[in-house]
């Protein structure tokens, strides 16, 4: 049943494919810190067998004073900070690759991250009338500034609201 | 601390053209969805199921079913090849060239699979680099998921 009085438009948020350009920059929303409890909840319901993420003396044979945070997790926080700036609008499921992703130092519990983008290339997509490809360098960095993490995109962005 | 871990997958275990068909499937149940919110990421299209059953693009590709978030597939997918890659892991430095090549629906099952790409013993005698392509499939064997992985593992110890 209808509330009946007239309601406002749905807020929207997301940027459709006319509204990336080459070179455009991001710092996105919110940063996040990781714990060590979600780190090896991460390990145990990814059937994760490596004992560097799920036990402190195996890691600290290993040259950590602490379990380290899985860097795939650290890639998936970083990842999700970026959607609502890159990936709101999809044609598709969106995701046509990753073309490159690279761990550069090590993510430790309590560390924050953030993340930031820069638009590398845009143009069409075959196979896609309503949408476009999006192109896209993020970086995860820590509380120090430190780049902790890099992945390129391609993103499948949806041409118009709709 | 060596009973800890295999002693089939040091790197010497490992040589370039071996494909290993790794054991674990697990399937995809309704878990992912507090994943996908744990990484804030709130993308109608992995978690809105009324957005999934009206919008025009979600009804017509996928039936109105939610899409599982590439990220979850991924880790996943990379986790049930782990027992046979990287048990004697001391890092995963990244990936490369990766493609979804099919959605993953909730109820889905995957299985792993991991080609040996290249190793590469460098200097360290404590441990190399093994680079694989590592590969997710379906029930229906249909491949869902493919990416180069590079890995550093324990030589194996004296």
């Amino acid at each position: 049943m209808s509330r009946g009085a007239p309601l406002p438009e749905r807020r929207d948020r997301g940027r459709t494919f006319e509204q990336f350009a080459v070179g455009q920059r991001f710092d996105h929303h919110w940063g996040r810190t990781l714990t060590e409890a979600e780190s090896i909840a991460f390990a145990t319901t990814t059937m994760n067998a490596s004992p560097l993420y799920f036990n402190a003396q195996f890691a600290a044979a290993h040259g950590h004073d602490r379990i380290p945070v899985d860097p795939l997790l650290a890639w998936n926080i970083v990842f999700g900070m970026t959607v609502e700036d890159l990936s709101f609008q999809l044609a598709g499921a969106g995701n046509l690759g990753y073309p490159v992703i690279r761990f550069l130092r090590a993510v430790y519990p309590g560390d924050t991250l953030y993340a930031e983008s820069e638009v590398l290339a845009i143009g069409p997509w075959k196979g896609a009338d309503d949408g476009g490809l999006v192109h896209v360098r993020t970086l995860g960095r820590n509380q120090r500034g430190q780049l902790v993490l890099e992945y390129e995109r391609k993103i499948l962005v949806r041409e118009g609201r709709r | 601390m060596k009973h800890l871990t295999g002693s089939d997958n040091y790197f010497e275990d490992f040589t370039p053209g071996q494909r290993i068909r790794h054991t674990l499937g697990r399937t995809v149940g309704p878990e992912h969805v507090p994943f996908t919110l744990q990484c804030m990421n709130g993308v109608p299209l992995h978690v809105n199921a009324d957005f999934c059953a009206t919008d025009p693009v979600a009804t017509e590709r996928f039936g109105g079913r939610a899409v599982v978030y590439g990220g979850y597939v991924l880790a996943l997918v990379r986790g049930l090849a782990s027992r046979d890659t990287s048990e004697n892991a001391v890092a995963e430095p990244g990936f490369a060239n990766g493609r979804h090549l099919k959605p993953v629906f909730e109820g889905d099952t995957l299985y792993a699979e991991s080609d040996v790409i290249e190793v590469s013993p460098g200097h360290d005698p404590t441990h190399g680099l093994v680079r694989f392509l590592l590969r997710g499939i379906n029930q229906r064997d249909e491949v869902v998921l493919e990416i180069e992985r590079d890995v550093v593992v324990r030589r194996r110890p004296a």
